[in-house]
């Protein structure tokens, strides 16, 4: 069944310009997010191979810039380029790893909610209601300051991506449980589920071999868009002081601190992670604009 | 239909509940309950009693009625940070927020919704795919990038907008204005500016999806059969059917219009209940996040519950359903 | 408890004042100041709090009894004369015809007050007067302050010390100060009541803080200003584009990388000044093993090689040239050379040499290293944060492996109040041009009386250093106080108390119709500045 499914997605993949740049482009920036040790020309993290005498370079194409830092370099005397991709690092991780929660925790919650029904159902969907009242940063904001409160600074410091991907997928679930609820509701009702019953399978082998599968479209789509809200997020946490420290920084935490030479000149410090936050996001939502057309039977 | 009503008010209670049985928690266990309500004031007679008024080694229920009663009366505590009372604080900057918030939405109500209808019938035209693409562009800036640009462009470049604070407020009674001054008007053009852009972006897109799919629908089609102007199909029939499930998402908008909000009052520094908030946050006020954390939810909650309302005034198909 | 503050007393007496202004008549538009800085004053109760904005804004409402000439030297204030008339009795003459901004006059009562009032547990201005026994009232215009041991500064603390009205302290229970440390909210907190030019008539905490123009103020002023408006704003480049946008008249903590932009923009002009504020880095000397770190269950900087070694592994000029862009002058002590006590041989930063601090490591039994956390706060001082990550990069050099604990300054000084740190950052200024401030407060053994090491954070510890101070402090002939006080500077540096670093430069950016005189000590003087 799913070779099916990719055929076409495929096709239309290969149809559409716009969305396979994006895939592309999206490719580039997973490897480098994946293996930075490997592309990156500097280990920017490593603090004995700094120089503050480096700081403040221009990109490379400007008077004063070399191309030994091809982005220029920050106030520490960080290459540029190199801080971005192991910030991208950070970013898609972070964006990964809360998406991963999320999607985990909603369609458990979904998958039991829409065949179990009833009290439980009920239940479950009462917290979503709760859970619903708040926008998704909101709750990822006190979900950090409630790490701040219970782990003094320093610890939660040192486990800022832990608390980040928490705080993104306790505020994100929502939408994937009640997308997987509706589908399964709608699943359960069908023969071959009945089939599967009356053959002795038990709940939790109807639930994993026969409902899941059918409800994946819809947990890929919401997922791709996801993942750019959760990088926005994390971008945004960061850049108000509550994410990733600078120690090892995601883009966000760059712009932060580029954001205080906007103003007096050195702007690629802050525009350059931004541009690279920018294009990662454009990217994914790019994607997931698509996979959302190719994947809706209604638009067909 | 009264019935439906009575639900609907029972859930919202519910998740009130919730919500200040969380802050509750927050407030006695994440820190100092004493301190949140003294301020530390030490004398150790002082302590003594109001932890014998807390009641500290009573059981739980009762002190969380004490709180939900003290929350009631506007009594949130005493912030770690500011060292004077919470609701204070709260009632200060609220009105910041608020004006901020609704202009932001009405800006992008006002160009989002004919933007996303545009979108969706001309669809395929050239400023059709323009306006699309830079929605997507909209909605991939991160809020805080775009203050940032706006206010190199137009404060530091320009030098035409301002980039921080209110500007000149007018005291009306206990809520403070900055619409009737030209300074506060200028003031709040780059912050909603801000906000509305990623709003805008949200709006259009989903007017447009909305749009596309009323469009295809059977009755839009019998419409065009029986001859009806396209005029009168696009606003009589389609307008309506796609008005209502925008509602909804606008609605709910207004929540992360709020979040947004948050992020936009500190990029430029203006002084409203989410400036407060990041700051209780980083300095782990826990008093003022659980206040915080209250009022946002009062505020969603009334906020969902008036729509749910509007829609069954306005869809009949709710109506007749209860009425079975 | 009502929760509108909208009626306090503060506004409605703010807008009797600008009412009253209004009929008066005024021929010149009202004017108004408004002032941009890194944070904002933690309160309005003139004891409670030793910091520089909250100092600066309270000296606009309270007066000291002693003030400072255009040169800094001592002039009048409060008080019209003064003399040692014995070995431990100070005289002070006040002004007469002087009232509070709530009508009551000024008398001798409440410079006694406020001085017991500072002495309180609460105050941080206890160092000021740690040395006070007693106050005698002579007669409505004299009084008399003895002290515990001879103490030729004592005027130059008074000139620090703010005078209160008695009578309104104990009309509102505030005849104790504020308990800072433990948040405490008194009266105080949002209310002043003092005899200088300025009133407080609107206060909001992190937004802004506006004065008004008290009519019947005694003294002299170089402007009209008839409002002054404090706005905090945290963030270097938003408070920059304040002052460009023309939303603020003046800013005083410029970022050193904004310095250029501001001396081009049209309209604009930048004041620079040496600072008395110096910056350095201190460490925990007190505890037995590392409180945050790891060194094998010991405590490096218990030993003089290894503070040595961070010493010299601090590269003050690539600092002062990169992340201060020229605007901090490397030192070898922990106070400016504007001090009196000062010698051009305490100025002189050990070399940077690297290699040297490795071999100094390696002989303390410290071949590899070892790790600590560095605390910092990122708002206060100039720059902070970076020269703490420049700083760990240097560590890192030489093989101590640092975790920068960044935090805000409310967080900050608590930490170190507790001394619950093991290296750390601080800035420090001396707030009577003396350097006996310094050497008492900052060097001496805490010792609880006198306020002997009351800021003594890393717990440094030398009798022989402690014996030189208390020889100098009665020292009543000049040469011989500076002296004994430059061989105790030269002790303490020795030993590497602290590492040094750099004294910064003071930038204030104001627009070009205010004329503002740049104080060493970072006091916008209200009274000196004009504006067109």
């Amino acid at each position: 069944m799913t070779a099916l499914l990719r055929a076409p997605l495929v096709r239309d993949l290969r149809g559409d310009r716009t969305a396979l740049a994006a895939c592309a482009v999206l490719l580039v920036l997973l490897v480098l997010a994946a293996v930075p040790g490997m592309l990156a020309p500097h280990a920017v993290f490593d603090l004995r191979g700094l120089s503050l005498l480096d700081a403040f370079r221009p990109p490379a194409w400007i008077d004063g810039g070399s191309w030994k830092f091809p982005l220029g370099t920050d106030d520490q005397g960080r290459d540029m380029l190199s801080a971005i991709i192991y910030g991208l690092r950070v970013s898609v991780t972070v964006g990964l790893g809360g998406v991963a929660l999320a999607v985990v925790i909603g369609v458990t919650v979904g998958l039991v909610a829409g065949y179990a029904g009833g009290f439980i159902d009920t239940l479950l969907m009462r917290i979503a209601d709760v859970q619903l009242t708040f926008p998704a940063i909101l709750i990822a904001v006190m979900i950090d300051g409630v790490a701040r409160a219970l782990l003094g600074e320093m610890a939660r410091q040192q486990a800022s991506v832990s608390v980040l991907i928490i705080a993104i997928g306790l505020s994100g679930w929502v939408e994937y449980a009640r997308a997987v609820r509706g589908a399964t509701m709608v699943e359960r009702r069908r023969d071959y589920v009945a089939a599967a019953r009356l053959s002795g399978v038990g709940a939790i082998g109807i639930l994993a071999r026969h409902i899941l599968p059918n409800v994946l479209t819809a947990v890929l789509v919401i997922g791709t868009i996801h993942l750019g809200v959760a990088i926005l997020i994390e971008a945004t946490l960061s850049f108000v002081g509550l994410g990733i420290p600078p120690t090892q920084p995601s883009l966000g935490t760059l712009i932060r601190v580029g954001n205080n030479y906007l103003l007096s000149g050195e702007w690629w410090i802050a525009i350059m992670p931004g541009l690279a936050l920018l294009i990662l996001v454009l990217a994914i939502n790019l994607l997931g604009d698509f996979l959302r057309d190719a994947l809706n039977p209604r638009l067909k | 239909m009264i019935g439906l009503i009575l639900r609907r008010l029972s859930g919202a209670f519910a998740v009130m509940l919730t919500v200040t049985a969380i802050a509750f928690v927050m407030f006695n266990y994440l820190g100092d309950p004493v301190v949140g309500i003294l301020g530390l004031d030490a004398s150790g007679e002082q302590r003594a009693a109001v932890e014998r008024q807390l009641g500290l080694d009573r059981p739980m229920l009762v002190r969380f009625g004490d709180y939900l009663g003290r929350v009631v009366q506007g009594d949130f505590g005493q912030s770690y940070r500011l060292g004077s009372p919470v609701g204070d604080a709260l009632v200060q900057r609220l009105p910041a927020t608020v004006e901020l918030a609704a202009t932001g939405m009405m800006v992008a109500l006002i160009v989002g919704i004919p933007a996303g209808v545009y979108v969706a019938i001309r669809r395929g035209g050239g400023a059709a795919r323009t306006l699309l693409g830079a929605s997507l562009l909209g909605i991939s800036v991160p809020s805080f990038f775009m203050g940032v640009m706006l206010i190199w462009v137009f404060n530091v470049t320009l030098q035409m907008l301002p980039s921080f604070g209110r500007g000149e407020v007018v005291n009306l009674g206990w809520w403070s204005t900055g619409f009737l001054t030209k300074s506060g008007l200028l003031a709040l053009i780059l912050p909603a500016a801000t906000i509305a852009i990623f709003q805008i972006a949200m709006i259009m897109r989903l007017v447009r999806a909305e749009m596309l799919e009323v469009l295809r629908s059977d009755h839009i089609l019998f419409a065009r059969a029986r001859g009806l102007p396209e005029w009168r199909i696009l606003f009589r029939h389609a307008l309506g059917n796609t008005l209502v499930p925008v509602i909804t998402v606008v609605a709910l908008q207004l929540g992360s219009l709020i979040a947004f909000a948050v992020i936009t009052e500190s990029v430029f520094q203006w002084p409203g209940l989410g400036l407060l908030f990041l700051q209780s946050v980083a300095a782990a006020d826990v008093p003022m996040m659980a206040a915080y954390l209250i009022l946002i939810a009062a505020l969603f909650v009334t906020i969902n519950l008036i729509v749910d309302l509007l829609y069954l005034a306005i869809d009949p198909r709710l109506r007749a359903r209860s009425r079975v | 408890m009502t929760p509108l503050t909208l009626f306090n007393p503060a506004r409605r007496t703010g807008v009797a004042t600008a009412l009253a202004l209004a009929l008066l008549a005024q021929p010149l538009a009202a004017q108004t100041l408004r002032i941009a800085a890194q944070g904002d004053m933690g309160t309005m109760d003139p004891h409670a709090q030793n910091s520089q904005i909250t100092n600066t804004i309270l000296a606009m409402i309270y007066e000291p009894l002693v003030m400072r000439a255009r040169d800094l030297s001592k002039a009048p204030g409060l008080a019209t004369a003064w003399d040692s008339t014995g070995d431990t009795t100070w005289r002070f003459t006040l002004r007469e015809g002087v009232s509070f901004q709530n009508g009551n006059s000024f008398g001798p009562e409440d410079v006694k007050f406020s001085i017991e009032r500072a002495q309180a547990p609460t105050s941080q201005f206890s160092n000021l007067v740690g040395t006070v026994a007693g106050v005698t009232i002579v007669d409505d215009q004299t009084i008399d302050i003895e002290t515990t041991m001879v103490d030729p500064l004592l005027p130059d603390k008074m000139s620090q010390l703010f005078i209160m009205d008695s009578d309104w302290a104990a009309e509102n229970a505030v005849t104790v100060p504020q308990d800072l440390k433990n948040l405490e909210n008194t009266f105080a907190v949002m209310n002043a009541n003092g005899t200088g030019p300025f009133t407080l008539s609107e206060r909001v905490p992190d937004s802004r803080t506006v004065l008004t123009r008290a009519p019947s103020y005694w003294g002299e002023m170089a402007s009209d200003i008839q409002e002054v408006v404090l706005l905090p704003i945290g963030s270097p480049p938003t408070r920059v584009s304040a002052l460009l946008s023309g939303e603020v008249d003046i800013v005083l903590d410029v970022p050193p990388q904004d310095v250029a932009r501001l001396e081009s923009a049209p309209g604009l002009k930048v004041s620079q000044g040496p600072e008395l504020r110096t910056i350095f880095f201190g460490f925990d000397q007190a505890s037995d093993a590392l409180k945050y770190g790891d060194a094998g269950g010991k405590n490096p900087f218990k030993d003089l090689k290894v503070r040595q070694a961070v010493d010299h592994a601090l590269d003050a000029d690539t600092i002062a040239k990169v992340v201060m862009r020229g605007l901090a002058t490397p030192t070898g002590t922990y106070f400016a050379p504007g001090n009196f006590g000062w010698d051009d041989s305490l100025g002189q930063h050990s070399t940077f040499d690297p290699e040297l601090s490795k071999s100094l490591l390696a002989e303390a039994g410290y071949p590899d290293g070892f790790s600590v956390r560095m605390d910092c706060p990122t708002d206060t001082y100039v720059n902070p944060e970076q020269i703490c990550q420049a700083v760990s990069a240097m560590m890192a050099q030489i093989g101590i492996e640092v975790q920068l604990n960044l935090m805000p300054r409310a967080q900050f000084i608590p930490l170190l109040w507790e001394k619950d740190t093991s290296f750390f950052i601080i800035g420090f200024n001396t707030t009577y041009f003396d350097a006996m401030y310094v050497l008492e407060t900052l060097l001496m053994t805490q010792t609880g009386q006198d306020g002997e090491g009351i800021y003594n954070y890393s717990g440094y510890s030398n009798p022989a250093f402690d014996d030189l101070v208390r020889k100098a402090r009665v020292a009543l002939n000049e040469d011989e106080r500076r002296a004994l006080m430059v061989q105790a500077a030269t002790m303490a540096k020795d030993d590497v108390a602290y590492a040094p670093l750099h004294t910064q430069i003071l930038t204030w950016a104001m627009k070009d119709n205010v004329e503002a005189v740049v104080r060493p000590d970072n006091i916008l003087e209200i009274r000196w500045l004009e504006m067109q």
